[in-house]
Parts: structure tokens; C-alpha cells; sequence
């Protein structure tokens, strides 16, 4: 509520509105939802309108998730993504590493909600959780972490192995 | 829920709200395939009341959440039913239900794409064996997608390879044979070598097999003279060292060029179909190209290399910590690191042959000698240890100024021994200086049996190198010309032919009985040359590898007591007796005897040491 009331002026005025895909309503500031490309270009093209904006790929806990990041974030100035370059996955914040540390169903439906909603800052974040699950196991740890069935036949398999031994030497 | 509406299968449900259609230009040209819109209106009568949030407080969105997240289980039956009348609504999905436990593979390619960033090579390869479907979209060699994968996790996680693939080569093997260890023919583990020009990694003996040097190609008739150079014009090449072993153990090193057995015939054939005008411009043509290629091969080459080494030093740095405190070190040839970096097909089977003749001497070495070795070994393998035991002094001979220099030699540290074997190595070790014609022919160090100290090496025998006594006056003489042992002794090459004439019994007599005379009368110290004459004749081509050898002199100089000596002209004797007396003459007793005086010298040796220590 204080960072509401800071700029009660102002923000009351920017209210959207979003519906996820279950109907439910969420009314957030401007700024918050504009931190999504995709709302932002909602908003341009139609202009100030009281109409809800049906958001039908988030669902509701999603959509919380998304906005809680979102608000946590309203201050930061997300520099022009495609200018740093920097894929070391290691350099995530520690209220961002907290943020993550869901399951890996709702892990996956933050990923697609920020492509969806053109979030990069939290497509990068989520993406590089996912990457650091990844990281350093083999690959039946793989599939265990990410509940994936191996269809391999056992002659595949051997020929696959063979491929890259060398992964399991370091 | 994603799932429902996912790029890839998704269908255009076409929106029946209010303003949609104006909306739905606008947007479809703006974010495209991004947008679906599906008829809320049916979903909204079917689920949960509104809930709207005015500020996403904590305390709201806490309420907010026990409301939404603990949903009971009629509401989440509820849920089901919207999805499967969703399902059949956008089609397709109904399909996938039976995987739909494992979200990883079920995220849409472009994601899938954006984690790959994160990820370097090595773990993309253990992503690919996860699954079909990862290994489909990881390991499919004709779609852009993958390379890009591969070649974005190159470009950030391997900075030294930041070269594109070479032509016709695809990321994913290029990713491959940089990283992969073991032979790609055979599967011989353990060994990293790369060869870039034919992009290759290969074990030695594989190596052996798939190439032919430009030497062995010269004595083919078809590849003679002319002919041979234009056919293999153009062709990448490795260069190596050879060293042929020749008979009486000498061996010849020269450089030469390694060729890809199959593009040279592949060449030849070429070479015969076109016509003979046509000749002069296809070589032309061919030697533009391989110059080109092996430019490029060059600097991959540097690169990798650079890359090796410094692993090899990361991984040594952390084997001398890592060995300080282990006792033991096994025989040297099991602690030899895997050295990818020998190129150099001339040392490798140098040291092939030579870690037999070596592990033999340290079989039978004394307790000294083995102490050396395990301080050396720790530190680099063979290779140092090698050098260390050439210079290994003969313990009878030794005098207290070489004991004191050797102990500092010996304990220093092992980066600091590194350092100085280095330098002061054999020959045979040190870079090649630029290029060396065929004419020069070097002796290998081997071969000079001045340097072996072995009492049982036989070759100690052999014929010292005619030049010897002439150059270095200030080296010792071999005290005694060429001896003759019992025949069955002598291991001669089979090519020899006066090998008759020294069975001879009569002969051998003649021989060698004057030699033992003459020995016996010049046993004495080393003399040294006055200094003028040394000056006379020093040879300032050979002064640099007499600093090498002018340790390992010393060696030679010997007393009435060292054991070889003693065990020579023992066996000396007993060949003598028994060619004179036949089978008449038993051996036994004085092979006693001469171990017994071998024992005591070397008892006495250990005690002179313990007192003074």
C-alpha cells in the first residue's frame, strides 16, 4: 500500500485492467503493466479505454506471479536487452533467485507467460533458472530433475552413449 | 493450462468481443503468432467469481493466493472440464496427453532455444541424450536452429574457439572433435589429438595406418620424382618427425610431411583423368588452395594448443599439490599425463622404444637411482625423469663435490628442476631449430655407448663413435678398444657377418687376451688435457652439446672396483676358459664370486654414504 500512496495522484488515474484466462479480473498501475511489451502496445493502440484486456495464455497465479515481479521491478530501467550480452547464468540477484524457487510447472508457465507478454528481463531470469538445472548433470539426473521419460531403445541408447562419452569424463 | 494455447498448435479461434476486430489488425501485424483470442465468455460462466485486486499488497495478494491457490477439489474438477472442453475446441492437443507430464520437452522451440544460451556445449551434449525430443532438436545437423544453438554456446563458453567451423564441417562435429577424447577410428581412450588437417582426431597407430609420409610415398614408382610432387599438390599435410631405427640401435631423425591416404589417391586418380595441357593449371589451382587451407589449419592448430597447454598446466599445477603428500610414485611410465600435445611423431616413438630400455634400468637401478626418480617424477612423467636418469652418476666414481651438486640438483624444487632440465636436456628433447635437410643426420645419444651405465647393458660393447677420441681430448678415452665376449653373448644384429669370425675361438684368444693386459695397466683416473691443447681443438660446432654430456663423462672414469668392469672381465675370462677348455669348463663358481663382490661394493658404498650423511 505505501508505494501506492506515494503517488496516489498520479497512478490512480493509470489503472488497467487484465483478465486471465479463468475471467478473473486484476486491476494494476500503468507502469507496472507496461513493463510487458505486449500491454504496452495495447495500450497505444487503444489508447485510454476502460475495457478489461483478456490475457487468455495467463491464468490467474500466473498472472499474480507475473505482476508480483513486475511490481518489484517497476523502478528498474531495463536497459535495451539486445545491447548486454552477458549469458553467464550466474548473476541473478538474490529477491530474483527467491522468485524462482517455485515448482517446475509454475516455473514453465512463468516462462511462457513472459514470452507471451514480452517480459525479457523475466524470460532471461526464468530461462537461466531452468539453464542452471541443467548445468553440470548427467544426463540421467536430467531426467529426473525434469520428470523426462527416456524413449531411447536400449540399441539407441548404446550408440547415443558411445556419441559422447567424453561428457561424462569431466 | 499453457498448453491449451500454445504458439505451435494453436489455432485461430477468432475473438467475439466488442472492439476485437479493429483490435485484432493492430495487433496480429505487431506481435505475430503471439495472439490468439479465445471466447472468454463461455469460460467465464464456468469458473470461479470475479476477484479483483486493487493494489497487489502484500496482505492482499497473500489473501488473494490462500483464495486462488487452495482451491478445492471440485473447483479444480471444474478446472479439468474447461481444459478438455478447450482441448477439443482448439484441436490437436488431445494427442500429447500421454507425455503431458514432462513440461521440459513440451516448451515451444523458441524457449527451448533461449535456454540453450545458458548453456555450454558440454551440457547440450548431455541434454541431448535425455530424450528424443531434445536430441532431434540438439543433433539435427541440416536445421539453422541447431547450429545457431551450437554455435552461440561455442562463441560464449569456448573462447578458443572462436574460429567459424572450417568449410563443409557443421558446429555440432566441430564442437565434437575439439572436445571429445579417444581415437575416432578406433576408440582408443584418453588421447586428444587433432588433426587439423584432416580434421581428425586419431590415435598413433590409427595415425600410422590412414597417412603415408611423403618418404615412403617417394619409393613408390608411381609417386616418383615429378610426378609424385604434382599429385600431391595441394593436399593437406601433417609434419612430424621421423626416427627410423636403424641396426646397432642408431637412429636418423628427419622431418617429413604426413598425407591423408585416401586424398592421395583420390588426387592421383584426378591427376591421370585430366588431359596433360590441362596439368600445369591444375596444380596451379591445387597449390593455391592447399596453401590457403593450411594457413587456416595453422592458426586453428596455435590454437589449440594454446588451449592445451593451458589446461596441461592447470592440471599440473594441481597434480605437484595434489601429489605432495603420496608416498609412492609407480614405475614412470604409469604416471605420464595424458600428453596430447606430441605431435611430434619422431618423440613418440622414440619414447616408445626407450621407456623399455628405461623401465629396464630402473629395475635394476640402485636405491639412489630410484630416489631421484620418484622426486622427478612427481613433476612432469617421463619425459624428466628420462633426463634425469642419463645424468644419473655412477656411485662408485662419484667424489664428494658431485654428491653435494647432485643433492642440490636433485631436492630443488620441481619447478625450479623443470626449469633446468629443460635446458640442459638431451638434445633430443629440445625444439627442433627451424628446418632440417635430410643431410643432417644426427646419432642419437643412445647409440653412443659412453653414456649407458648399466653393468648388465650389453651394448656397452659396442664400437665407440670413430670421432671421439679426436674431439673431445678432454673426455676420457674409452679405456679399452672393443671387447669380445663369448659369442653367444653379443647381441649383434643378424646382418653381420664377421659375427663368424669372433666365434672363433682361436681368433678370440688372439684378440683379447692382449686387451686385458692393457686394461689392467691404464686403470687410473681421467686425465685431463692441458688446457692449450683443449683450446686447439675445440670444435666450437660441438661445444653446445658438451655441456650437455660433460656430466654423464664422469661416469666412464672407473676404478679396478666398478661392477661392470668387474662383471666384464669376468665373463671375459669365462669365454676364453671355455673356448679353450670347451664344455670341460664350468661357470658356476666364479659367477658366485662375482656377485658376492658386487654385493660388497655396493654394501660398502651405502655405509660410506650413511656415515657421511
Amino acid at each position: 500500500m505505501a508505494t501506492g500512496s506515494t503517488s496516489t495522484n498520479i497512478s490512480e488515474l493509470k489503472k488497467i485492467k487484465l483478465t486471465s484466462s479463468e475471467g478473473t479480473e486484476f486491476v494494476v498501475d500503468k507502469d507496472v503493466g507496461e513493463k510487458s511489451i505486449l500491454l504496452k502496445n495495447m495500450l497505444e493502440d487503444v489508447g485510454e479505454n476502460d475495457m478489461a484486456i483478456p490475457l487468455p495464455n495467463v491464468t490467474g497465479p500466473i498472472l499474480t506471479k507475473v505482476i508480483e515481479y513486475c511490481t518489484h521491478h517497476r523502478d528498474d530501467f531495463f536497459i535495451s536487452q539486445d545491447d548486454d550480452n552477458k549469458k553467464t547464468s550466474d548473476d541473478i540477484d538474490e529477491w530474483d533467485s527467491e522468485f524462482c524457487k517455485v515448482d517446475q510447472g509454475t516455473l514453465f508457465e512463468l516462462i511462457l507467460a513472459a514470452n507471451y507478454l514480452d517480459i525479457k528481463p523475466l524470460l532471461d531470469l526464468t530461462c537461466k533458472t531452468v539453464a542452471n538445472m541443467i548445468k553440470g548433470k548427467s544426463p540421467e539426473e536430467i531426467r529426473k530433475t525434469f520428470n523426462i521419460a527416456n524413449d531411447f531403445t536400449p540399441e539407441e541408447e548404446i550408440q547415443v552413449k558411445r556419441e559422447n562419452e567424453w561428457c561424462e569424463e569431466r | 493450462m499453457w498448453r491449451l494455447i500454445r504458439p505451435s498448435t494453436r489455432r485461430a479461434t477468432e475473438i467475439s468481443l466488442a472492439a476485437a476486430n479493429e483490435r485484432n489488425q493492430v495487433k496480429t501485424t505487431r506481435i505475430k503468432n503471439q495472439e490468439v483470442y479465445v471466447d472468454t465468455h463461455e469460460i467465464k460462466n464456468l469458473i470461479m467469481p470475479k476477484v479483483v485486486i486493487e493494489d497487489l499488497g502484500d496482505s492482499i495478494r497473500s489473501a488473494y493466493k490462500k483464495r486462488y491457490l487452495d482451491i478445492s477439489e471440485s473447483e479444480q474438477n471444474k478446472k479439468r472440464k474447461i481444459e478438455q472442453e478447450l482441448s477439443v475446441f482448439t484441436g490437436e492437443l488431445g494427442e500429447n496427453d500421454t507425455t503431458s507430464e514432462c513440461l521440459a520437452t513440451l516448451i515451444p522451440t523458441e524457449i527451448f532455444i533461449h535456454i540453450c544460451k545458458y548453456l555450454p556445449p558440454a551440457d547440450l551434449l548431455r541434454l541431448s541424450r535425455t530424450c528424443k525430443t531434445y536430441r532431434d532438436k540438439l543433433f539435427s545437423k541440416e536445421s539453422i536452429t541447431t547450429q545457431q544453438i551450437w554455435s552461440t554456446s561455442r562463441q560464449e563458453f569456448l573462447g578458443f574457439l572462436s574460429l567459424p567451423p572450417p568449410d563443409g564441417m557443421d558446429e555440432i562435429s566441430y564442437v565434437c572433435l575439439v572436445l571429445e577424447r579417444g581415437c575416432q577410428l578406433c576408440g582408443a581412450k584418453t588421447m586428444r589429438n587433432v588433426y587439423w588437417a584432416f580434421r581428425v582426431r586419431l590415435c598413433n597407430s590409427c595415425f600410422d595406418k590412414k597417412t603415408i609420409s611423403n618418404h615412403r610415398l617417394a619409393k613408390d614408382e608411381r609417386f616418383n620424382g615429378d610426378l609424385g610432387r604434382k599429385i600431391l599438390s595441394g593436399l593437406p599435410y601433417v609434419e612430424a618427425t621421423f626416427s627410423s631405427p636403424f641396426p646397432g640401435n642408431k637412429c636418423m631423425k628427419f622431418k617429413c610431411k604426413y598425407y591423408w591416404l585416401e586424398d592421395v589417391e583420390r588426387n592421383r586418380q584426378e591427376f591421370m583423368s585430366i588431359p596433360l595441357l590441362a596439368q600445369v593449371l591444375w596444380v596451379n589451382e591445387k597449390n593455391k588452395e592447399g596453401a590457403r587451407f593450411m594457413k587456416e589449419v595453422r592458426t586453428r592448430e596455435q590454437a589449440f594448443k594454446k588451449e592445451l597447454s593451458r589446461e596441461l598446466t592447470e592440471k599440473k599445477k594441481f597434480s605437484i599439490f595434489g601429489r605432495h603428500s603420496g608416498e609412492i610414485v609407480a614405475t614412470s611410465s604409469a604416471t605420464e599425463p595424458s600428453s596430447p600435445s606430441h605431435f611430434d611423431e619422431g618423440h613418440r616413438r622414440r619414447r616408445s622404444s626407450e621407456s623399455a630400455s628405461q623401465s629396464f634400468t630402473s629395475r635394476e637401478g640402485t636405491s639412489e637411482n630410484r630416489k631421484h626418480k620418484k622426486q622427478t617424477s612427481k613433476g612432469k612423467g617421463k619425459r624428466k625423469s628420462f633426463a634425469v636418469n642419463a645424468v644419473q652418476p655412477d656411485i662408485s666414481t662419484v667424489d664428494e663435490g658431485w654428491e653435494q651438486a647432485d643433492e642440490r640438483y636433485f631436492n630443488a624444487h620441481p619447478a625450479a628442476q623443470s626449469r633446468k632440465l629443460k635446458r640442459s636436456g638431451n638434445t633430443m628433447y629440445r625444439k627442433p631449430r627451424g628446418h632440417r635437410t635430410l643431410r643432417h643426420v644426427e646419432l642419437a645419444p643412445t647409440s653412443n655407448p659412453a653414456y649407458s651405465n648399466d653393468p648388465t647393458d650389453l651394448e656397452d660393447d659396442n664400437a665407440p663413435l670413430p670421432s671421439y677420441d679426436h674431439r673431445f681430448p678432454w673426455v676420457p678415452k674409452p679405456l679399452h678398444p672393443p671387447q669380445l665376449i663369448h659369442a653367444t653373448l653379443v647381441p649383434l644384429p643378424h646382418n653381420r657377418t664377421n659375427h663368424q669370425l669372433i666365434s672363433d675361438p682361436s681368433r678370440s684368444s688372439i684378440v683379447a687376451v692382449p686387451q686385458i693386459s692393457r686394461r689392467n695397466s691404464k686403470i687410473g683416473p681421467t686425465t685431463t688435457p692441458s688446457s692449450n691443447r683443449a683450446s686447439r681443438l675445440i670444435n666450437p660446432k660441438r661445444l653446445s652439446r658438451v655441456g650437455s654430456q660433460r656430466k654423464r663423462t664422469s661416469i666412464i672414469v672407473t676404478g679396478g672396483k666398478r661392477s661392470s668392469v668387474l662383471l666384464r672381465r669376468q665373463l671375459l675370462e669365462d669365454s676364453i676358459m671355455m673356448s679353450l677348455l670347451g664344455g670341460a669348463y664350468t661357470v658356476t663358481p666364479r659367477n658366485n664370486r662375482a656377485s658376492v663382490l658386487l654385493g660388497q661394493q655396493q654394501k660398502t658404498v651405502i655405509r660410506r654414504k650413511t656415515k657421511k650423511g
